[in-house]
């Protein structure tokens, strides 16, 4: 069972940041580019 | 004509035209058979059944009736899947043969105008081939079909056997007559469809509901998000684990469970829930 999160429209300055919060919760992430230059973050928690 | 080449033409024309099923031929007369199991389909099996003087000699006609009918329903079940399979796999192995044998003689023959005509032949085989390819949907088709009304025959097949293990006040000949009509129903085309569908639903349902589970927040960033990203990472890049601890314990006392700290950190629709942890941890 696993959860997923999704983080919306982050600036092209902070997506890394988001990643790396993500990534210290434990979480497998992925960023995809939006067509309006914004990320999305979507990170997979596996409980 | 080469000597081989007529013995390859002649090997051609057996592969390409013989029907090849992939099932065995039965050693038993599957005619005869269901001739002698025709009496249990009469629809005086039920006044039998109820004419019988004991429980026990009930239960024994019950069990003979089931069986009979079982076994006639398995041995029809059995040709039918013969005859769908026998019609298929032979076109698809007559041609491959055909293709295989047609390249084989144009390599062994020395003539060249031979070798034009069978390379002719050929690419009209193979072009037949690739007619009988776009049938693959259906092969495929029927194979899952076959298996599904395999799966769902077994799984009534369970039902009648625990029901025979019963005595007749639990388990009549009427239940069991409704058990195989069931069990026929199961190794119809219509049937497996069915169950293919109703699974294909389920499984749709479950995936729409593990869509509905992903937790979604647009990205805001604010000052009460900074302070608590400070206070969860100091330096920045390190989480500190008791500041974590609180914060965590803050979140699911304000009923903010199921969601990271990060979605809680930058999600627009926590703006004033951030506001207040900040005044409530007292950072």
């Amino acid at each position: 069972m696993s959860r997923v999160e999704e983080l919306n429209d982050i600036p092209s300055s902070e997506v890394d940041e988001v990643v790396s919060d993500y990534q210290s919760e434990g979480a497998e992430v992925e960023k995809v580019e939006q067509p309006d230059g914004g990320w999305t973050v979507r990170a997979i928690f596996q409980e | 004509m080469d000597n081989r080449i007529f013995q390859l033409l002649t090997v051609l024309a057996i592969s390409g035209c013989s029907s090849m099923s992939g099932i065995p031929d039965r050693t038993t007369d599957v005619e005869t058979e269901l001739a002698s199991l025709k009496s249990y389909f009469d629809p005086t099996v039920v006044t039998n059944y109820q004419s019988k003087p004991s429980d026990t000699e009930k239960k024994g006609y019950r069990d003979e009736v089931i069986s009979a009918r079982l076994r006639a329903i398995d041995l029809n079940f059995n040709e039918f899947v013969k005859d769908i399979s026998s019609e298929q796999k032979g076109l698809n192995i007559g041609s491959d043969s055909t293709v295989l044998l047609l390249g084989a003689a144009g390599a062994v023959s020395t003539v060249s105008s031979t070798q034009a005509i069978l390379s002719a032949t050929s690419a009209t085989v193979t072009g037949v081939k690739a007619s009988i390819d776009k049938n693959a949907y259906y092969d495929t088709t029927l194979t899952a079909l076959v298996s599904q009304m395999q799966a769902n025959r077994q799984k009534v097949l369970v039902n009648i056997y625990l029901g025979m293990e019963m005595d007749i006040k639990e388990y009549s000949l009427m239940r069991a007559l409704v058990d195989i009509e069931n069990y026929f129903q199961a190794g119809t085309i219509i049937g497996a469809v069915n169950e293919i569908n109703k699974e294909a639903g389920k499984q749709k349902s479950e995936a729409d509901n593990e869509l509905s589970d992903i937790v979604k927040g647009k990205y805001k960033k604010d000052k009460a998000g900074d302070t608590l990203r400070s206070f969860w990472k100091p330096d920045g890049k390190t989480v500190d684990s008791t500041n974590e601890a609180q914060l965590k314990s803050w979140m699911s006392s304000n009923g903010i469970d199921n969601t990271s700290i990060t979605m809680f950190l930058r999600a627009e629709h926590f703006s004033d829930a951030r506001v207040k942890a900040v005044a409530d941890l007292g950072i």
